[in-house]
């Protein structure tokens, strides 16, 4: 049975949840005066979840975070001036999806107008429609870029970009009215060079959506965090967020140089062009935030075999990814970071799982994961490759 | 008649030629009369063509130098403030690259205020294949740059770095210029001066200079070892700043330190010379990890060498760890109870609290919610007395629980906007319990 996605202000708490009679779990998202505080799994007994059990879970939940946030709010009329927000373009990267598209572009529109510029990049499409889509908009500029591969639309955007920062969501994600200026905030330090946000599920109307949100969450906790490497392996970019809501500051591109593109969708390491980035960010000594006060809307894919194709695929990013930092970078922190990821977090997982059998959901996930893991060196190898023969048919 | 200067630009240098010509084409392009700059560099023990540039350099300003043996810096920077022609003096090192607004923001920072000390920001600039020791210093001063620049910051003593820093003639001469007994931190034991006097430290984030640092890992570990001898001198000098200092702290290590920083702590004070030939080995080791990019193994034994050489250079002022312990306990009882403390009532509403501040500048203040104790703002030996800006960012990150306490337990009704609704009062009470 599916779980329904709930929004919740703890300022404003229904009296109960009624009518959930075709769902027996909730996904709550918690928040205070607007910003995101927490989230809790919560169970629906006859198609509801009384009053007194919901209050009780969601502050037991959110813990600490939303009355810092409340502290934060009653101490605002004393708060020093915050420093104007950097310039801004909003890109989205999109391939043959102009039905989702359409959400999207609406939710851009709802931001609050501080100048900032939108593009659409549409990568390689095999028909116009996403042109049609975006004729609709006013003040949207469309951009093709026929290169297959998300990093090379990405990279595209960002030579195009007017902005100083360019902000990144994808095609089947929805914005929040403030967050945009919620990821700008954090670039005040010069050092950030990348800021990431919390990507919520819009629906978990199926098992592989559930299954997703459950085993690699988009959202990565409540707490603003800043990652450098005083405080975090670069080779580990994992938890400084996904590429659903990312942000990098346009200097990006001759400071640490473009995406690489032999990864990302679209080319045989199928993942990883984002946290790539993210792993040469960190490690020339800048700075990456994870901020949850910037909140978007991420629809999951609703099919099994989707789901299963993006593990294999997420693994065989990440295989990607190491090979290149051993043979590209030579960085031989990569072995001891591959040999605790199998032997200290993979296998024993796997090995619980298949207590579950050995076609359980989790099991299945677990093992794709792996097999695409072991794919990851030869994949990157063919990458490369195909980057060479691309770069000889130009020159 | 030739009109006088209204700036004059100190430039202490010791054998950075190359560096020092770009300093002094650097400033020849500022957005200033060039007519009323006034350039002074003092060659400190140069043994470089640094004395062959000067006298062929061919400035669009008045350039003036002068040249003493290995004296130190802050006997340098005296000689050239007592040389200084010009009302505003701006100190600047050998190695900070001015940007060409920056003597102008100097200039207009101090029209605008007086009493004032101006720091401009000069964050290390980024060169391709930055090692890891440069990368971490980059962070290092970044941050501290962007801290001191927050509304919010309280400036102390710490804050007056002189690499790209002004202030008035008279001011610095009624302070007695840098004290040549310091060969490092003599910025701060001037700031300490400062800061009694009445001075004002303000970060002008508008004068952006870039720092081309020079760092290697045995220059590191040479500076940790001064900065042990300087933190000694100016704990005797100052015994307040005790508590402050890391030499109070000679039997607290830090997780994941542990066994080896307790080591060779120990053998600082009781085998140097074993000390010392423990941390060339680490040197090669710490060097290794560089090679092979395992960062957090470099960053913990830097780290911990850097915490040797400076317990080595502490024990070398206070001779053993008798000395130290002697040293520590001289410290002047509770600085707490030595000052007067100022009672900040937030039931009053947060804006009449805040202008209490600004009226009264309290060096602490103790903060209540009607008849609930909040908790201190405790007074800090060579910090500001306290303005508003203060407040918000004290209580957010120090008293928020506090605070939310006190909130909780007080009725909707009753307590100044914005109150907790009853529901969420319900459940914090619950959660703080």
């Amino acid at each position: 049975m599916p779980t329904v996605v709930c929004d919740i202000d703890l300022l404003t708490l229904p009296p109960e949840l009624r009518d959930l009679t075709a769902y027996d779990g909730a996904l709550v998202l918690i928040r205070l005066g607007g910003r995101p505080v927490g989230q809790a799994w919560l169970p629906v007994t006859d198609g509801r979840i009384d009053g007194t059990t919901l209050r009780e879970e969601l502050f037991r939940a959110a813990g600490w975070p939303p009355w810092q946030a409340w502290t934060e709010a009653y101490l605002a009329p004393i708060h020093p001036p915050e420093p104007p927000l950097p310039s801004a373009t909003i890109v989205v990267c999109t391939r043959n999806r102009a039905a989702d598209l359409v959400d999207c572009l609406t939710s851009l529109q709802q931001l609050p107008n501080d100048g900032q510029e939108l593009i659409i990049v549409d990568n390689a499409p095999s028909d116009d429609s996403t042109y049609r889509v975006v004729q609709q908009f006013p003040a949207v500029r469309y951009v093709r870029e026929d290169r297959l591969g998300l990093a090379a639309a990405r990279n595209r955007a960002l030579h195009e970009a007017q902005g100083e920062v360019v902000a990144f969501t994808d095609d089947d994600a929805t914005v929040e009215p403030g967050w945009l200026r919620a990821l700008l905030r954090n670039f005040s330090d010069p050092l950030v060079l990348g800021v990431s946000g919390l990507t919520m599920p819009v629906e978990l109307e199926t098992p592989a959506q559930e299954w997703f949100e459950r085993f690699t969450p988009f959202g990565r906790g409540f707490q603003r965090r800043v990652f450098d490497m005083t405080n975090h392996d670069p080779l580990q970019p994992n938890p400084v967020g996904s590429g659903a809501s990312l942000a990098f500051r346009r200097s990006v591109l001759h400071l640490i140089g473009p995406f690489d593109e032999a990864f990302g969708p679209g080319t045989p390491s199928k993942s990883g062009a984002d946290t790539e980035l993210i792993t040469r960010i960190l490690q020339a000594g800048y700075r990456l935030v994870y901020d949850p006060a910037a909140l978007n809307w991420h629809r999951h894919r609703r099919d099994w075999d989707g789901l299963v194709n993006r593990m294999r695929d997420y693994g065989t990013g990440r295989g990607s990814r190491w090979t290149r930092g051993l043979l590209l970078q030579h960085e031989v922190g990569v072995l001891g970071v591959a040999a605790a990821w199998l032997l200290r977090y993979s296998l024993p997982r796997y090995a619980r799982a298949l207590r579950q059998g050995r076609t359980s959901p989790l099991a299945t996930l677990i093992g794709v994961d792996m097999m695409g893991w072991w794919r990851g060196p030869g994949a990157y190898l063919a990458a490369r490759q195909a980057e060479r023969a691309k770069g000889k048919g130009k020159g | 008649m030739i009109p006088p200067p209204t700036i004059s630009v100190i430039i202490p240098t010791h054998n950075r030629s190359g560096s020092l010509r770009r300093l002094l084409d650097m400033l020849g392009v500022q957005r200033y009369p060039l007519a009323q700059i006034e350039v002074l560099v003092i060659a400190d023990g140069c043994t470089d063509d640094t004395h062959e540039l000067l006298r062929t350099y061919r400035a669009p300003y008045v350039l003036r130098s002068f040249v003493q043996s290995s004296q130190g810096v802050a006997v340098a920077r005296n000689r050239g403030a007592a040389e200084a022609q010009a009302p505003l003096l701006l100190f600047i090192d050998d190695d900070v690259m001015p940007g060409p607004a920056t003597l102008a923001t100097h200039v207009a920072a101090h029209q605008a205020l007086s009493g004032l000390i101006a720091i401009g920001p000069y964050p290390v600039a980024v060169h391709p294949g930055h090692n890891l020791l440069l990368q971490e210093l980059r962070i290092w001063w970044s941050d501290f740059f962007q801290k001191m620049c927050q509304p919010g910051h309280r400036y102390t003593y710490r804050d007056l770095v002189t690499g790209n820093c002004s202030i008035r003639k008279a001011d610095f001469l009624r302070l007695g210029g840098f004290d040549p007994a310091f060969w490092r931190h003599q910025d701060w034991e001037l700031g300490l001066r400062a800061m009694k006097a009445g001075l004002t430290i303000r970060c002008i984030p508008e004068a952006l200079a870039a720092h081309h640092v020079q760092m290697d890992l045995a220059a590191l570990c040479r500076h940790g070892r001064t900065e042990g001898r300087m933190d000694v001198f100016l704990a005797t000098r100052y015994p307040a700043l005790i508590p402050h200092l890391p030499l109070t702290f000679y039997a607290t290590i830090y997780p994941p330190a542990g066994k080896l920083r307790r080591s060779l702590r120990i053998l600082a004070f009781r085998r140097p010379e074993l000390g010392d030939r423990v941390a060339r080995r680490m040197e090669f080791a710490v060097r290794r990890a560089a090679a092979l990019k395992l960062r957090a193994t470099w960053r913990r034994w830097t780290y911990d060498l850097r915490d040797y050489w400076y317990w080595r250079g502490v024990a070398e002022e206070t001779g053993s760890l008798q000395g130290l312990a002697a040293l520590v306990a001289s410290r002047p009882a509770d600085p707490v109870s030595a000052e007067p403390l100022l009672t900040v009532d937030l039931r009053q509403g947060l804006q009449a609290a805040a202008a209490l501040i600004d009226r009264e500048r309290p060096a602490g203040a103790t903060i209540i919610y009607g008849a609930r104790q909040i908790g201190l703002i405790p007074p800090q030996p060579g910090a500001e007395p306290l303005r508003s800006v203060h407040l918000g960012p004290y209580i957010a990150q120090h008293l928020s629980y506090e605070l939310l306490t006190a909130l909780a337990n007080t009725h909707a009704a009753d307590a100044n906007p914005p109150a907790l609704p009853d529901v969420a009062a319900a459940a914090l009470r619950g959660t703080l319990r």
